[in-house]
């Protein structure tokens, strides 16, 4: 892999790629600084280093602006639809792959179909819906609303992971007297660890971050998720920069260290994701 | 196809090098909460404040500054910059998958024929990176058509209705004004769309399968 080495340029090509970084590095570190400053001292001065560092900022946004109290919120909507969707979706992908039933391509077909429906031209029907049940403003709704969207990538990535099993070990698992769900409890899922790993990233990043559906779902300040709570902590503070930026750095740091330490599972994961999908 | 060069570049080294690392770091705003993202950019085209003018006031051209966002001529650009800025990385690893798949050894009887690097790019790299070309194609468009997030995040659709997206639109429509009608007939609209797109890029690209 050595095309065109004649013409290369390293010190060029680092000095482009440092160019191409700066954007990316720059206003991050251009918010956590100023999230140390008072907002007089931010109008006065953004560029500056604080004089004095203004760590009150952080616990007024994440008290008093109920930023840890809609992280809670992210973590319990997440982590449900998360373990729903996982479960729902093995178990959906190992019937649709690995046993023999008549209507078990259509059902895959179903799936592939629903993958192509944005999710913004369901959100009146389904609000509709669950008015109807009194499942409006309500963490549950969001828990099954994110499954269930989750669903159809997450089945069809498993459901190929699945198919390259060899049908020998469930007979040799069958000829030892295993179980159905035994066989799928034992042996299928702990062989899939790397695949569900991926839906799980996959999911999780897209679950984490939805705004949309939980705009629409959620009105009660109490049970809002992460970016609908940032919104309404913009909408109080509106001219209070400082406790802002805080908030801002508070959503975007926690995403960040995730990122560095699973950044190439998680690379690897959304890629998988966008590229089966 | 400036993503496609970038992405080309990163391919000579070993994952996990420099460009490796490099390649992380432009991937990394994808993983960020929008709002977030939409919050920090407003600092940026802050009027006073913001790096933006501020930037322009430095290098002496103070003519161009402006109220980025509230200028109803620059405000859809400012947002489709955030955009292109938050998920450029995405679409570059996609590319940079597509070319790590392909076999070198193409690449190595490529250049014993005598092929220049551009040649190479043009006649190996382009056509074997097709289906991802296409993925790609597909998810900005999609993705530009569900486009909320953002928008509500930095604009909220203003300066009257200049940045108005039409989920943004379905969302005033029908959750604010609580015209349930009208949001159902948009929705329909949106997902006809959304199938008419996917359905003629697919067509765009149609490709022979290739064996190697």
């Amino acid at each position: 892999m050595n095309i065109g080495r004649k013409t290369d340029a390293p010190l060029l090509k680092h000095a482009l790629l440092a160019l191409f970084a700066i954007p990316y590095v720059y206003p991050i570190f251009w918010l956590l600084v100023n999230s140390f400053k008072t907002t007089e001292e931010i109008f006065r001065d953004p560029w500056g280093l604080p004089r004095q560092f203004q760590w009150s900022n952080y616990p007024e946004a994440w008290v008093t602006g109920k930023i840890g109290h809609y992280f809670l919120n992210s973590v319990l909507v997440t982590g449900g639809a998360l373990a729903v969707l996982i479960l729902l979706a093995s178990m959906a992908a190992f019937a649709i792959a690995r046993m023999r039933w008549r209507l078990s391509g259509v059902v895959l077909g179903l799936f592939t179909i629903g993958m192509m429906i944005p999710i913004h031209a369901t959100l009146l029907p389904l609000f509709m819906f669950f008015s109807r049940l009194s499942l409006t403003n309500s963490r549950l709704a969001l828990v099954f609303l994110y499954a269930a969207f989750g669903l159809p990538v997450a089945i069809l990535i498993l459901a190929n992971f699945f198919r390259s099993f060899p049908r020998e070990i469930e007979e040799a698992a069958a000829m030892d007297g295993c179980s159905m769900a035994m066989l799928f409890w034992k042996i299928t899922l702990p062989m899939s660890r790397a695949a569900l790993f991926t839906v799980l990233i996959f999911s999780f990043m897209n679950i984490w971050n939805e705004l949309l559906v939980a705009l629409v779902f959620i009105s009660d300040v109490d049970r809002m998720t992460l970016p609908v709570g940032l919104m309404n902590f913009k909408g109080q503070y509106a001219t209070n920069y400082a406790p802002l930026l805080a908030a801002t750095i508070l959503v975007i740091i926690p995403g960040i260290i995730v990122y560095s330490m699973f950044n190439n599972r998680i690379i690897e994961g959304m890629t998988a994701g966008a590229l089966k999908g | 196809m400036r993503r496609g060069g970038e992405s080309a570049e990163i391919r000579k080294k070993e994952p996990g090098g420099l460009f490796g690392q490099a390649a992380g770091l432009f991937f990394s705003p994808a993983v960020i909460s929008s709002v977030a993202v939409g919050l920090m950019w407003s600092f940026i085209f802050h009027p006073t404040i913001g790096l933006l003018n501020q930037l322009l006031h430095f290098a002496g051209l103070e003519s161009l500054a402006r109220q980025w966002l509230l200028d109803p001529k620059t405000a859809l650009w400012a947002i489709a910059f955030v955009t292109s800025w938050q998920y450029a990385g995405y679409s570059m690893v996609l590319f940079l998958a597509g070319i790590q798949n392909i076999p070198p050894n193409i690449f190595e009887s490529a250049k014993i024929d005598g092929a220049g690097p551009l040649a190479v790019i043009r006649h190996i790299t382009l056509p074997m990176i097709k289906p991802i070309i296409k993925v790609n194609t597909i998810l900005i468009t999609v993705g530009s058509l569900k486009f909320f997030d953002l928008v509500y995040a930095m604009t909220g659709g203003g300066p009257v209705h200049r940045t108005e997206v039409l989920a943004s639109h379905i969302y005033t429509r029908s959750f604010q004004y609580f015209e349930y009608g009208y949001g159902n007939a948009l929705s329909i609209i949106l997902l006809l769309i959304c199938l008419l797109c996917t359905v003629v890029i697919n067509m765009a690209f149609v490709t022979e399968e290739l064996e190697y």
